[in-house]
């Protein structure tokens, strides 16, 4: 289950470290909050855990970001953008991937293209296997919401995969 | 695209990202493995922490309680007693006390002998 969450963790943030850590937060608030929980119902919460410190994450770094522009100076800026050339080592050219048997990565590419809550939505149907109902209680939002972010993210990923893939 | 093609898409999605856990190095998963036992650990020693705090509470509670009980209990009550169980078996103090304005007014305005 760690190193499933671990993954997710991974794709959300682009980053071995925070997913890491959000890991552990995650167990450690599972053990601490409902050690006593019938073991059926642990697994949905820590999906919701997970995905919460995944939210939190997410706004931690906006909010970082957005200081990170308002202080930048000239020399950040001589040097360019850090966090483009980050993502610029994750966008490598798709058919050296396809060709090179790197599936995993141009899936994760396409993962990581996709609003986090398409991509939350996404990860939650399709590798937990999660009914909308369920999904809908782990990420609080409604059946709805889940159908729409659902539906966009296999939209996406038909249209930027293609039927080829991998 | 055709439904079949994407349920196919789907499904290979679903494989990739299954196969992509094998793919987790050794020095990460053990990692992982020693954030689950930082948890697990964190966990419980707060659990010690937390027994011990209640401990304390309770014997703090306790001792409070064992020095309330053996404190002896203020004797103002009991003394007015006795001075009022006193006062009424002596039948001249009272007559003297019911009288007191007419001794103080006596010892004031002391009467030509």
């Amino acid at each position: 289950m760690e190193k499933r969450a671990f993954r997710i963790a991974e794709i959300a943030t682009r980053n071995r470290e925070d997913a890491l850590d959000i890991l552990q937060d995650a167990m450690y608030k599972l053990v601490q909050k409902y050690a006593e929980r019938e073991p059926q119902e642990w697994g949905p919460l820590f999906q919701t855990i997970l995905q919460s410190k995944i939210n939190d994450w997410y706004r931690r770094n906006a909010i970082r970001n957005r200081f990170r522009v308002w202080f930048k100076t000239d020399a950040d800026q001589e040097q360019g953008d850090v966090i483009q050339a980050l993502e610029d080592t994750k966008s490598e050219n798709p058919e050296l991937e396809l060709q090179s048997g790197r599936s995993i990565e141009e899936l994760e590419r396409v993962l990581t293209s996709l609003s986090l809550r398409q991509q939350q939505t996404f990860i939650l149907r399709i590798w937990e296997g999660m009914s909308v109902a369920q999904t809908a209680k782990v990420m609080k939002c409604s059946e709805g919401s889940v159908k729409t972010h659902y539906s966009r993210a296999v939209h996406a990923l038909r249209q930027q995969l293609g039927v080829h893939w991998p | 695209m055709s439904k079949q093609d994407t349920d196919k898409l789907l499904e290979n999605v679903r494989t990739e990202l299954e196969a992509s856990l094998e793919d987790i190095d050794a020095s990460t998963q053990s990692r992982i493995t020693q954030a689950r036992h930082r948890a697990l650990e964190k966990s419980a020693s707060r659990n010690i922490l937390h027994s011990w705090m209640l401990l304390g509470t309770v014997a703090t509670a306790c001792l409070v309680l064992l020095v309330f009980s053996l404190t002896p209990e203020p004797t103002t009550e009991p003394d007015a007693m006795q001075f009022e169980i006193d006062m009424l078996s002596n039948l001249d103090e009272l007559e003297l006390l019911e009288d007191l304005e007419f001794y103080e007014w006596l010892d004031e305005y002391e009467l030509p002998t």
